[in-house]
């Protein structure tokens, strides 16, 4: 009884994690298949039109019957697309001259070409930073007085 | 002495004609459609040139806007009308880029068997071969979970990577393979990423793929242009 129920187990196990692996290396596309589809119809019009401009293209897209919903065409490609600014991200550098030395900062971080945006970014940040700072001095400075 | 002379004839002469399958590829180009849907649909479309010994893959984008995305190992760069518009840091690099590890001969492990991951089980599974990576080390600033690949017929068909706390990050699924001059190169790879629990769906897919074409030195280099 005792081995019935140990090959029952191990039965019920092998199936289980068989099962998993299944679902784990599957997917179904079902469910976006309504956007799937439109999206073919958006390919073949740029396909089609490889020698239009970009505004061609868009208004054929726009004016395409085959679409189920309206496409908008208003994005950027998403192989320049990063992650939203996080604070891993800031350059205390050019904060510190966003923060103490706005005007110099400008030049040195801002219209400089070999600097990235985390870093202009960065600078922002810490000027934002300068102008509520100073706003809340002057403030309490204002009451006070 | 005769056979001694024939022997050494053979070696001289014969082995420098000899292929020994070993082909070394550095270059790869294909058309790429990329289509994206989460709470819109969006799609790209355009050229990749890589060239692993630049160290460089270049975008030609046709849409959504034209202009040149340059990957680097460390930074990402936005290109129009020759002039940098936008930079920034690479979370990635190109290490796990699909073609760097196709040029590389490192997609049957997905690169993982030369990173920070190890490889804890195997085991197969009907047509499948499916293996367990955990990370060597644990990083308290970059905390990753476990990947577990599939295998049909030595060639990577799928990957899942998970949370620490055991929940599915993203699959990914390469299918479609084509023979380019011996290499085997998935020519269509579906990634599902989990983002607070609500799918996120990348198809990517490559037409007319070409590998060490050297005739178009332009589409390799920082001269750059929009080809047709």
């Amino acid at each position: 009884m005792k081995r019935i129920s140990t090959l029952m187990f191990a039965l019920a196990f092998m199936f289980n994690a068989s099962a998993s692996n299944a679902d784990l290396f599957s997917y179904d596309l079902s469910e976006i298949s309504t956007e799937l589809s439109d999206l073919e119809v958006v390919e073949n019009v740029i396909t089609y039109n490889q020698n239009s401009t970009i505004e061609e293209i868009n208004k054929k897209i726009i004016n395409n019957n085959f679409l189920s919903s309206s496409f908008d065409t208003n994005y950027n490609s998403s192989l320049m697309s990063r992650n939203a600014f996080t604070l891993d991200d800031m350059d205390w550098g050019a904060y510190a001259w966003g923060l103490l030395c706005c005007p110099v900062g400008f030049f040195v971080v801002v219209t400089n070409k070999d600097k990235e945006k985390a870093q202009k970014t960065s600078f922002f940040v810490g000027w934002l930073t300068a102008v509520i700072i100073n706003s809340i001095t002057y403030i309490v400075a204002f009451a006070a007085a | 002495m005769k056979y001694l002379r024939l022997l050494l004839f053979s070696v001289i002469f014969l082995i420098p004609f000899l292929d020994f399958g070993q082909k070394a590829f550095s270059r790869i180009e294909a058309e790429i459609t990329i289509k994206e849907i989460d709470s819109t649909s969006r799609i790209t479309t355009g050229k990749m040139f890589y060239d692993k010994n630049l160290g460089s893959i270049y975008y030609s984008i046709k849409f959504p806007t034209r202009e040149v995305v340059v990957y680097t190992d460390s930074m990402i760069y936005r290109l129009n009308n020759d002039k940098v518009v936008e930079n920034h840091k690479s979370a990635t690099g190109l290490k796990f880029n699909i073609f760097n590890l196709v040029l590389n001969s490192q997609m049957e492990y997905y690169g993982l068997n030369s990173s920070s991951y190890e490889l804890v089980n195997t085991k197969n599974d009907q047509d499948q071969i499916i293996t367990t990576w955990k990370p060597k080390f644990k990083n308290k600033k970059y905390n990753s979970g476990k990947i577990v690949m599939s295998q049909k017929n030595k060639l990577i068909f799928g990957l899942v990577s998970f949370h620490p706390d055991g929940s599915i990050i993203s699959k990914q699924f390469f299918e479609d393979y084509t023979n380019v001059d011996g290499l085997m190169i998935p020519s269509k790879i579906t990634q599902i990423a989990f983002i607070n629990d609500k799918p996120e769906y990348k198809i990517t897919t490559y037409k007319n793929l070409k590998v060490n074409n050297f005739d178009d030195q332009k589409n390799y280099s920082s001269e750059f242009y929009f080809s047709d």
